[in-house]
């Protein structure tokens, strides 16, 4: 049975503690008290009992660890894990490069197009979802180089829930259409009367239902 | 390998306390924080105790719940022997009333408390969770006032 050093040399005798082994006259060989605070009116107390149960649980999980075989677990090449924390800088990365193209697309066709309200929409969304995936990017990067064994939750998670994302993907589809949607007279959808709208969303929907 | 043989008794631990002791709750746990271990041990420089660091990366694991197996090609499972000697082990009357009090904690309590249980030093403790000594022992103080209401209002 392999013993877990580390636990047994580093547990230490237990100072200026309430201790229900004291209390109630069992005193572990491992840890002797010194300056423990002793109640009487503490002795049974079903609690300090629950502890002192964990004790001998806790030696029997150290036993089943040592039984427990190893040997065939495999371990691949560290080179081909990407921890996660990585993983996430490059998702923020490639999402904020993607919101960059677009904008960037945006800027330069614009000269095609009639700058309206649902333009400066989809371009205000865009700038906004490239600054939350720079910051995310930033945090994730320096959350990488905090001190490996630090401890943190994190209080602020931008964190989107799968029907959450569809809202935004169907939003972002939607203003695409109103913006680039040619119709017959050369404007965009939003300048377009309503039965150049319903010509145009129809094409579309012919469109979307034979890609999927 | 052996830094995993060490930190055995450790990992089922935190496993059997942020789960709900569900079979594949548990071995998923135990192949995320064994992932964790094994991709964060290059970066350990002896900073603190071994044990120390291991508590440290699996509470984060535990805690974030860090799911990414699909992308690690590993296969580290945790054998249903094994497993079913924890199972029966948890289930004794007295621990199982423990993990069942244990249960309504917040993740840190739940961490902070582990430590206390493994009779782990107030400053290791600090150094495994980020916080001061003496936020340690206030902290705990606190835990053990919460679980004495616990225990008393579920009896």
């Amino acid at each position: 049975m392999n013993k877990n050093v580390n636990n047994v040399s580093e547990r230490q005798p237990l100072n200026n503690t309430t201790l229900s082994e004291a209390q109630c006259g069992e005193v572990s060989e491992k840890q002797p008290l010194n300056n423990t605070i002793l109640s009487e009116a503490q002795c049974g107390d079903p609690l300090d009992e629950l502890m002192t149960a964990w004790q001998q649980h806790s030696d029997r999980i150290e036993q089943i660890a040592g039984q427990h075989d190893l040997s065939h677990i495999k371990l691949a090449p560290r080179l081909f894990v990407l921890s996660s924390r990585r993983r996430r800088i490059l998702s923020s990365l490639a999402m904020a490069l993607v919101c960059l193209a677009a904008i960037v697309g945006m800027v330069i066709l614009r000269q095609h197009y009639i700058s309206d309200i649902f333009e400066q929409l989809f371009f205000a969304f865009l700038a906004l979802l490239l600054f939350v995936t720079l910051i995310q990017c930033l945090r994730q990067i320096f959350l990488l180089r905090r001190q490996p064994f630090s401890f943190h939750l994190s209080p602020i998670t931008f964190h989107l829930s799968p029907y959450s994302r569809a809202a935004v993907f169907a939003s972002i589809v939607v203003m695409f259409l109103f913006l680039a949607v040619p119709v017959q007279n050369g404007r965009a959808m939003s300048h377009g009367s309503p039965s150049h709208r319903s010509a145009a969303l129809t094409s579309v929907s012919f469109v979307l239902s034979h890609i999927q | 390998m052996e830094m995993l043989r060490r930190s055995g008794s450790t990992i089922f631990k935190i496993c059997l306390m942020f789960t709900d002791r569900d079979p594949e709750n548990v071995k998923d746990m135990y192949q995320d924080i064994v992932c964790s271990l094994w991709e964060s041990w290059p970066r350990f420089r002896g900073q603190c105790k071994e044990n120390t660091w291991v508590y440290s990366i699996a509470f984060n694991t535990a805690v974030s719940q860090v799911r990414h197996r699909s992308l690690s090609p590993m296969f580290l499972p945790l054998d249903d022997d094994t497993y079913n000697n924890l199972a029966e082990e948890s289930h004794n009357g007295l621990i199982e009333r423990l993990y069942e009090l244990i249960d309504r904690l917040s993740p840190p309590d739940k961490a902070l408390l582990l430590l206390y249980l493994d009779r782990v030093p107030a400053r290791e403790m600090g150094l495994a969770l980020g916080i001061s000594e003496a936020a340690v022992n206030h902290r705990i103080e606190r835990i053990k006032d919460k679980l004495k209401t616990l225990n008393q209002n579920t009896i």
